[in-house]
């Protein structure tokens, strides 16, 4: 019981007193995620309007791969993105490895197929007529995709909101890609991993709650849109 | 540019959707200001004639020309821009009603204060002005069909093409959106197809009419022909004869010789007959059935069911209640003879 109620106590010390490294700990893992967010988010989403709306041979194989990868384990990820950009690896010269772009394109490589899948869907729950009206009414390519991304909306948030889900709780990855270097490339997810290992809990615990804090955040956001939906319907 | 008589011709036109032939005809032609109602049974490939004709589902061979212009990849989308499409379920975008009309005014590059003036405008003609800062899922059916409408005239299309537009709209709305619509296409001098597998909104928007039966064209001509010389069986059942075949129909309708083989048909509109109630009369009513054009009185006469139009108030009344004994009168003058 002491241990837990000393973790508390020294939480709430860390967390009030503003402690320097939690907070640029924080900074960081809201960049890296931020980026891996946006970049999984413009490349998932694009792939997810293709498969959606494109007709092309091999489709329905590329969907499934979409949805396999769906629940793609973050080590096998974090594994592929490692074999490649190891020294001695196919993209070694460019020394990205424990760096925190790898970080970033481990954390896509999670993502990507997440939000594709997600907006595959999005766009695909659409009724085809709605697709031909908006044709019939002479919008060309570019138009037709504002107008059905707009269509789409609520279930593009909901990938992004995925795929910011995906990776701001995964550390496999983060771990073996970014190597958890002090200043660099050490997030919420790898530093509490670290502090267990080596039993400060108090600490692990403060990382662990701005990391719930996060995710809470992400989950009302996500609880509002739901209800904006039900609403709609 | 606009320089044949036709507003819209189309030759050798097969159309798959996925793997299955949904369409395939020889020739079709809508002349300038002419309405035309393309009628069949569900499945019989009157949305994909619609969609071809709109130029937004291909045709694996043959041409289609808008005002004598062939149309081809290169220029599809210009000239989708004649046409304004209504499908079956109004599709209208998650905005607000008067944004749907600009939106598509917008995207047909009309001029910023048209499309201010004339969104409204269509909207309140269509009667549904008050309705402009509604969203789509705050209106009735009967609205959104009338928004959807009210979109498709504010392109001032040189072809309207409609489908199924009174389909899931109650009666009284589908009375008055079928006036609208009426005179809104006779002040128009427009073009238009209208897709429908109600004979009675095919009479009130179009003076001529195409039989789609299975992807293929059975008959086309001037309504009044086509509903009183049906050309085969199908076409017949299609708008809503009886079909007969001529031993049973002499039998049980005390025709005089016929000039037509006793195998083939005789088909005729239930209008032809009329009920005269009477206790000793041949013919007993046994049941009512909802159909083309209102409710008929199905009269066992001979053996044989024969349906006859009758007004629901009539039908009300004890003397035509189901049992009630009636005596049969068939109008001679409106058998069409069918060769088998």
């Amino acid at each position: 019981m002491d241990l837990i109620r000393d973790a508390i106590r020294e939480t709430f010390l860390l967390l009030s007193q503003g402690d320097s490294e939690i907070w640029s700990i924080t900074l960081r893992t809201l960049i890296i995620c931020g980026c891996s967010t946006i970049i999984s988010f413009g490349l998932g989403a694009s792939a997810g309007f293709c498969l959606a709306v494109l007709p092309f041979r091999g489709r329905a194989v590329l969907v499934t791969f979409a949805n396999t990868g769906m629940g793609m384990p973050p080590v096998i990820a974090g594994l592929l993105v490692a074999i490649l950009l190891w020294r001695s690896g196919p993209f070694g010269g460019l020394n990205l490895i424990y760096t925190p772009i790898a970080m970033i394109i481990s954390q896509c490589v999670i993502a990507i197929p997440l939000v594709a899948a997600i907006t595959a869907g999005a766009f695909m729950s659409l009724p085809e007529s709605l697709f031909l009206q908006i044709r019939s009414l002479g919008a060309g390519r570019k138009e037709t995709l504002f107008l059905l991304a707009y269509e789409a909306r609520l279930g593009l948030m909901v990938a992004m909101m995925a795929g910011f889900g995906a990776v701001i709780s995964e550390v496999g990855a983060a771990m073996m890609v970014g190597g958890n270097l002090a200043g660099d490339t050490r997030v919420l997810t790898t530093a509490t991993v670290l502090l267990v290992s080596k039993g400060e809990f108090g600490r692990a615990l403060a990382y662990g709650i701005v990391l719930l804090a996060m995710v809470f955040v992400v989950a009302v956001i996500l609880t509002s849109v739901q209800n904006l939906a039900r609403k709609r319907i | 540019m606009l320089v044949s008589d036709n507003a819209l011709s189309m030759s050798e036109i097969v159309v798959h959707r996925g793997r299955q032939k949904v369409l395939s005809f020889d020739s079709f032609n809508l002349e300038r200001g002419q309405n035309v109602a393309i009628i069949g049974a569900n499945g019989s490939g009157k949305s994909s004639f619609l969609l071809a004709a709109g130029l937004l589902i291909p045709s694996i061979q043959g041409e289609i020309s808008y005002f004598g212009t062939r149309i081809s990849r290169s220029n599809r989308r210009d000239f989708r821009r004649l046409s304004s499409i209504s499908f079956q379920d109004p599709v209208l975008l998650d905005r607000t009603v008067v944004d749907n009309l600009k939106i598509a005014m917008d995207l047909r590059d009309f001029q910023k204060e048209e499309i201010n003036k004339g969104a409204y405008s269509w909207l309140e003609r269509l009667g549904v002005g008050h309705l402009a800062e509604k969203k789509p899922h705050e209106l009735s059916g009967g609205e959104r069909q009338r928004v959807s409408l009210a979109r498709a005239f504010a392109l001032e299309p040189s072809i309207l093409m409609l489908d199924e537009p009174f389909n899931a709209i109650d009666p009284v709305d589908k009375r008055s959106i079928s006036r609208d619509l009426h005179d809104l296409i006779t002040e128009s001098e427009l073009s238009s197809i209208v897709v429908t597998h109600d004979i009675s909104e095919a009479v009130v928007l179009a003076d001529k009419v195409v039989v789609l039966i299975d992807g293929l064209i059975h008959q086309t001509g001037a309504m009044r022909d086509v509903f009183q010389n049906p050309k085969s069986v199908d076409v017949a059942k299609l708008i809503g004869h009886t079909v007969l075949r001529n031993d049973e129909a002499r039998r049980s309708l005390k025709i005089p010789d016929s000039p037509i083989n006793s195998d083939d048909m005789i088909s005729f509109p239930s209008s032809a007959i009329s009920l005269k109630a009477h206790s000793e009369g041949q013919g007993q009513i046994i049941r009512y059935e909802s159909a083309v054009g209102g409710v008929v009185a199905i009269v066992r006469l001979g053996g044989v069911e024969i349906p006859s139009s009758i007004s629901a108030h009539e039908a009300m009344s004890l003397d035509f209640s189901v049992g009630q004994n009636v005596d049969v009168v068939l109008d001679y003058s409106k058998l069409v003879y069918l060769s088998n």
